[in-house]
């Protein structure tokens, strides 16, 4: 149903579309922190006094680990463990740590989103999509890599960019302020572990805890006639409203709620570890994920019938 | 001859409207068909359907492949411009061809970078930065250049001046067509590709009201200009159309006989202008 190679091609299409979007915006972020580091720096140098104050600011902005990987990790524990083994408020990443990747996650979660209730849409309203449906590509292979790009692609380029920034930042501790910083230091050094492995594994993990509403995002596309942007809110909202006067809770818009990426991301800044946050994702909330994943595999197959037979109605 | 289009009764429905009714058509290899109807007869509609991108009742077939089940197959060797207007307009030239190539296993990016060398578009131009002539030719660039059976064209040259309508028909003729190939065409400038259709089919109302090779045309339908003088002539005769010209009128008559109407003065093939005009409108109208 679909093949590889043309999956790779449409996720290029993807990119040529999107690059601006893809790229600029991880870049302007980048380039205000840089800014951001570099006063730092000038002021330090100029103000001796305050120039330790100033290092430490750097070298937290620039230590990108949002969770540690220590030996509990390597163990699951069970959920009693998990209380008691949990650490004081003080030994968790620090804040500075946790935003840093979280400013350019939620940066790429938001442009995502907003491409994804635009992709199929668009296409129709400008009339290009039977260009595309002039060539054989399926439209499983076409919504599919919409998906992925918006899903993962967009995380990963923002990534990319993001470990570019910190090794710069690294470097600009390393050369203009603090010779012992790389290596000298472990708690501010380059941990590579935290710098590359982990953000990986936030992608991986929101991709497929998130999947229901990036797929809800591109059912919107498919089906809304005019404001798909529209459709992706109203529909919780008139959810949450219904379920309020028939259940008095709000139990559906919360399991919705509770499976957008920013979600991911509250839970990564309450829990101590990537392991627990791991362990909570996968072990405890395995129904909510599985169910998600159902839902996500269903709007998508709408995604792709809207795709197949709405532009003929309009 | 094999057909490369096959119809059977296929009907399509809007909300209860027919769009197509009980349409039913053989096309065979190596033929340029016109499909000429007004606005709104229901040739868009034909043309989706045959391209498995609206559903429809009946039986269908083009190139042996049924356009719903196997779409993906059919479009490996058929050609299909919709509209100047459907390519996306940020992506540039290159990419597109890069796409074609990627994507289509019967494409020729070589073809379509010939092709295009000999007209002022640049590769690396948007497509956005290029004129409305631009885009049609970068399109038919692309739609030549797959080595398909049938090439179906959806208004092609809608907005183009005549310059680039007739440079659009003469590459079309030189680049794409031949024995094994066919095209079939919609547009409302009829009298511009009178001279390349092989066969011709008028649609109204979601109907088929002619479908006939073009050497048919001439035998079944005539026409004679009347002066003045000669009107009162014509009371015996059953004109399908009459449409009046300078001192006269012109008469357009359907299976009467040649000999017949020799009697009258010079018998002459109606255009395929007058003949749509005439066979859309009712029995023996005056214009």
């Amino acid at each position: 149903m679909i093949r590889l190679h043309t999956l790779i091609m449409n996720l290029k299409r993807e990119f040529w579309e999107n690059s601006r979007m893809v790229l600029l915006l991880p870049l302007i972020v980048s380039g205000m922190m840089l800014l951001a580091a570099i006063g730092a720096v000038i002021y330090s140098n100029v103000n001796t006094e305050v120039a330790n104050k100033s290092v430490v600011s750097v070298e937290k902005s620039v230590d990108v680990a949002t969770v540690e990987l220590d030996s509990k990790a390597n163990k699951t524990p069970t959920h009693s463990d998990k209380k008691a083994n949990k650490k004081p408020t003080n030994d968790k990443p620090g804040k500075s740590d946790f935003w840093y990747m979280g400013i350019y996650f939620s940066l790429a979660w938001l442009v995502a989103t907003f491409y994804l209730l635009s992709s199929l849409h668009s296409d129709r309203r400008d009339n290009s999509v039977l260009f595309w449906k002039s060539m054989p590509v399926s439209e499983w292979e076409s919504v599919v890599s919409k998906y992925l790009f918006a899903s993962m692609a967009f995380t990963f380029f923002t990534m990319l960019i993001a470990w570019g920034n910190s090794l710069l930042l690294y470097g600009l501790v390393a050369s203009g302020v603090s010779p012992t910083v790389i290596g000298g230091d472990d708690e501010a050094g380059v941990n590579f572990l935290q710098l590359f492995v982990l953000p990986l594994i936030v992608v991986g993990t929101t991709w497929l805890w998130s999947a229901m509403w990036f797929s809800w995002a591109l059912f919107c596309s498919a089906r809304a006639k005019r404001s798909p942007i529209l459709l992706f809110i109203l529909m919780p909202v008139l959810l949450r409203g219904a379920e309020r006067i028939i259940t008095r809770d709000s139990a559906l818009f919360d399991f919705f709620m509770s499976h957008s990426p920013w979600h991911m991301l509250m839970l990564m800044s309450a829990e101590p570890s990537m392991a627990e946050l791991l362990d909570q994702l996968y072990l405890e909330n395995i129904g909510s994920l599985l169910m998600s994943l159902l839902i996500a595999a269903g709007l998508l197959y709408a995604a792709v019938w809207h795709r197949t037979y709405r532009f003929e109605k309009e | 001859m094999q057909s490369i289009i096959k119809a059977q009764g296929v009907t399509k429905l809007f909300n209860g409207f027919a769009a197509l009714n009980n349409v039913s058509v053989d096309i065979p290899a190596g033929r340029i068909v016109g499909l000429i109807g007004p606005n709104g007869a229901g040739k868009t509609t034909l043309l989706r359907c045959l391209m498995g991108l609206a559903t429809y009742d009946g039986e269908l077939s083009v190139m042996g492949e049924n356009p719903l089940q196997n779409r993906q197959k059919l479009l490996e060797q058929v050609a299909y411009i919709a509209d100047t207007a459907v390519l996306p307009s940020w992506i540039r030239v290159i990419q597109l061809l890069e796409y074609a190539e990627g994507v289509h296993p019967n494409f020729n990016r070589q073809r379509a970078e010939h092709f295009l060398a000999n007209t002022d578009v640049k590769l690396n131009s948007k497509i956005n930065s290029l004129s409305k002539g631009m885009t049609t030719q970068v399109h038919l660039a692309i739609a030549i250049s797959i080595d398909a059976k049938l090439l179906v064209l959806d208004e092609p040259t809608l907005g183009l001046d005549i310059l680039y309508r007739k440079r659009f028909y003469e590459q079309l003729l030189n680049d794409f067509f031949d024995e094994q190939r066919s095209i079939l065409i919609t547009t409302h400038q009829v009298e511009e590709i009178e001279a390349l259709l092989t066969d011709l089919i008028f649609i109204q109302n979601g109907k088929l009201i002619l479908s006939m090779p073009m050497e048919k045309i001439a035998e079944r339908f005539h026409q004679i200009d009347f002066n003045k003088d000669q009107l009162s002539e014509t009371h015996g005769l059953r004109p399908i159309y009459r449409s009046p010209i300078l001192g006269g009128e012109r008469l357009i008559f359907e299976n009467v006989d040649y000999q017949e109407l020799t009697a009258y003065g010079d018998v002459a093939t109606p255009s395929v202008a007058d003949l749509f005009v005439a066979k859309m409108s009712k029995p023996g109208a005056i214009a």
